[in-house]
């Protein structure tokens, strides 16, 4: 009984991934003085009831400031500005890692979680985008003569746009197992 | 798939109420988890069956929004503390309003199988 006890709790701490370490400790208390007082292990899927209780406390803080946090680099290496320093280098790729990033984000910590880690992505791109249309000439004295389309600038804008829109709608709810 | 539907259905009314069934279950007496799922069964006759998976999501979403208050109580040396959940004020005028709501629902709601009863 233990432990099977163990294994279960074991599935359950899975299912709250990136839950506070207290609400996760706490929550294995109760389901093991549950399993105490029945003698028997808690019904239904350990994984599907962490992740129900994950949507109920949510992630921890310090796992949401890491995801805001990170994505501040990874959308100023999505801006295809940098491209203007560094010919070859591959903002496109960041770009689909941050929008990863994003969704993972929202996936994890819930709509307002998405909407904040795809604001911090957007915000580097905006000022890239503010930097080459207000200081294109400072930028050419150094540079040669480089250049950005309408087009460029448009797509950068609507994709920055996308990022806090995907991580608002892409965090699904999960579903309450029955 | 029909089959699939009718279950989601089902849970779906089933979580619809059960909010109201807890509070309306702690309000006779604070109760812990593992008590509650024996504990609500038998009060309502057998009629709200529920599992783990819908219980602590529910008594944690309850907790939250601040209707009940939970409290570790070490009751037997050598045991693990079990969680008691107490009604709130919040919570009792909470349930007030959800009962206030549900009686003429069911009720109505009764009246419209009554023709299907008689069949």
């Amino acid at each position: 009984m233990m432990s099977e006890l163990d294994n279960y709790l074991k599935q359950v701490r899975k299912g709250m991934r990136f839950v506070s370490g207290f609400n996760k400790t706490s929550f294995c208390n109760e389901l093991a003085a549950q399993a105490e007082y029945t003698g028997t292990l808690p019904g239904g899927n350990p994984r599907a009831l962490g992740k129900a209780m994950r949507q109920v406390y949510g992630i921890s803080m310090w796992f949401r400031i890491l995801l805001i946090t990170t994505a501040f680099p990874l959308g100023l290496l999505s801006t295809p500005m940098i491209v203007a320093w560094f010919p070859e280098f591959p903002a496109i790729l960041f770009l689909l890692l941050t929008m990863l990033w994003v969704m993972l984000a929202s996936y994890y910590g819930g709509r307002w979680s998405g909407l904040m880690t795809g604001l911090s992505a957007a915000v580097p791109r905006i000022i890239g985008l503010l930097v080459f249309i207000f200081a294109l000439e400072f930028i050419n004295q150094y540079f040669d003569s480089y250049q950005v389309s309408e087009g460029t600038l448009a797509t950068v804008f609507l994709t920055s746009l996308l990022l806090p829109l995907i991580g608002f709608f892409v965090g699904g709810r999960i579903r309450r197992p029955d | 798939m029909i089959v699939a539907r009718k279950v989601d259905a089902v849970s779906e009314l089933r979580r619809g109420a059960l909010e109201l069934a807890l509070l309306a279950y702690l309000n006779r007496k604070p109760d812990f988890g593992g008590a509650m799922i024996s504990g609500l069964a038998e009060a309502t006759a057998g009629g709200l069956v529920i599992t783990e998976g819908s219980l602590y999501p529910a008594l944690g979403r309850l907790e939250k929004k601040g209707f009940l208050n939970p409290e570790f109580r070490k009751e037997v040396e050598g045991r693990k503390p079990r969680k008691y959940y107490t009604l709130t004020e919040e919570g009792v005028l909470r349930l007030k309003e959800l009962k206030a709501a549900w009686i003429p629902l069911v009720d109505g709601v009764t009246l419209l199988f009554g023709d299907e009863n008689d069949e």
